[in-house]
């Protein structure tokens, strides 16, 4: 164990010495004076030597410019960021407005008037010579008009019903707001009430024996020949 | 200019020369120094050879600043190092292990004893490829006589006590890799 430990470190130290004697090859330090003589290529300009390097000495003003460079980026880059977010939403109600605006703005001709008066229903105004000029108007006005929803309206009297019978009325009341089922109660009292009304059917014929004592013929049947 | 400020000028500028090192005794003092920095981490010698041209380039390009450098070992080596770094993302370092691991040996070995050492170095050095890479770092560059333990460590950015840490880690990882 001792023994190969030993032979390691025999290894390594030969091999740090082999390296710590290594001779350069024969030359070299007249090869490097003499490119050391030949005048130097121009260095192409870069403008990272300009912000870092050679331009600047200081290593703290190379770190201060570089960070204010990257400051100004961010600043410049937030500020655009901003800018085209605020310009994208009057787009959207743009293509929005647009798209309401345009069918209801086609021109129609009211009968009575000349051919090139039209009426535009959206505006209610009359472009007598120029209606090119009044569409472009309108599209331009439902451009710039501002993005807001459309209010709730009120609910109409019949809506108000509704709602009240909803809310104040029992669920068989509400069932017969079904016209098939209501329509079907009310044959059914129909019926009762002509049951209740119908007269009784006539008695049967008394025999001879229980004859009355009324003298008066019996009325004669209808279509009997007398 | 009155006399005075022309003596002035002139003492100056000499100081300044005075100062400033020679570049050819920079390239004598140093080159073999950078040479190996290179080759132990590259394991090319072309390769290490073009990263001491470009050192020096640099140096050559920086020369009005020299003189504030206190100590231009450390400094340079790191410079070598780096460049070696980057270099050695494109070159891997097994491809040229055989010849570099011949080159070197001692040209005066018999035959038969250094191919056993080439093999030796070679298996050592795959070993040291497998170490983490602070470890190997601070083993390869405590191969150089010419660095000290705080030298080493302002190449790597590490106190003294850290890269002897780290040494003495990488000897233990490697010996037990080598046993493996």
């Amino acid at each position: 164990m001792n023994t190969n430990q030993n032979n390691h470190d025999t290894a390594i130290d030969i091999t740090l010495a082999a390296l710590k004697h290594a001779s350069p090859p024969a030359g070299m330090e007249a090869r490097t004076l003499q490119r050391l003589q030949q005048p130097a290529p121009a260095a192409p300009f870069r403008w990272r030597d300009l912000l870092t390097g050679s331009a600047v000495a200081c290593a703290w003003w190379r770190g201060a410019v570089s960070g204010a460079a990257t400051a100004m980026l961010l600043v410049g880059s937030l500020l655009f960021a901003q800018h085209s977010m605020r310009t994208k939403q009057p787009v959207v109600s743009q293509i929005a407005a647009t798209h309401n605006l345009v069918p209801a703005a086609v021109p129609v001709a009211s009968p009575g008037c000349p051919a090139h008066t039209q009426v535009h229903h959206a505006s209610g105004s009359v472009s007598a010579t120029h209606p090119q000029a009044h569409h472009s108007w309108m599209e331009s006005s439902a451009r710039f008009a501002p993005s807001r929803p459309a209010p709730v309206l009120p609910l109409t009297a019949q809506e108000r019903a509704l709602v009240r019978l909803v809310q104040t009325v029992n669920p068989k009341q509400l069932a017969s707001l079904n016209f098939d089922a209501q329509e079907k109660t009310e044959d059914q009292e129909i019926d009762d009430f002509n049951k209740f009304f119908t007269p009784p059917p006539a008695p049967p014929q008394p025999s001879d024996s229980q004859a009355p004592t009324n003298t008066q013929p019996p009325a004669p049947q209808q279509g009997e020949q007398i | 200019m009155d006399a005075t400020g022309e003596r002035s000028l002139q003492w100056f500028v000499a100081e300044r020369v005075v100062e400033e090192p020679d570049l050819t005794a920079l390239v004598r003092d140093y080159s073999g120094l950078l040479y190996r920095v290179a080759l132990a981490l590259l394991r090319n010698p072309a390769e290490a050879e073009d990263v001491v041209q470009e050192v020096f380039l640099r140096v050559l390009q920086h020369k009005p600043n020299l003189a504030a450098i206190d100590d231009l070992r450390p400094w340079l080596v790191r410079i070598a190092w780096n460049l070696a770094l980057d270099r050695r993302r494109r070159v891997r370092p097994d491809q040229l292990d055989d010849l570099v691991a011949a080159g070197l040996l001692n040209a005066d070995l018999p035959a038969d004893q250094a191919l056993a050492e080439a093999a030796r170095i070679r298996q050592v050095l795959d070993a040291m490829e497998r170490l983490p890479k602070r470890e190997r770092q601070a083993l390869l560059l405590s191969a150089m006589d010419e660095l000290s333990t705080s030298a080493i460590g302002a190449v790597l950015g590490r106190s003294e006590s850290s890269v002897r840490s780290l040494l003495f880690r990488a000897r233990t990882h490697l010996r037990q890799r080598l046993e493996d």
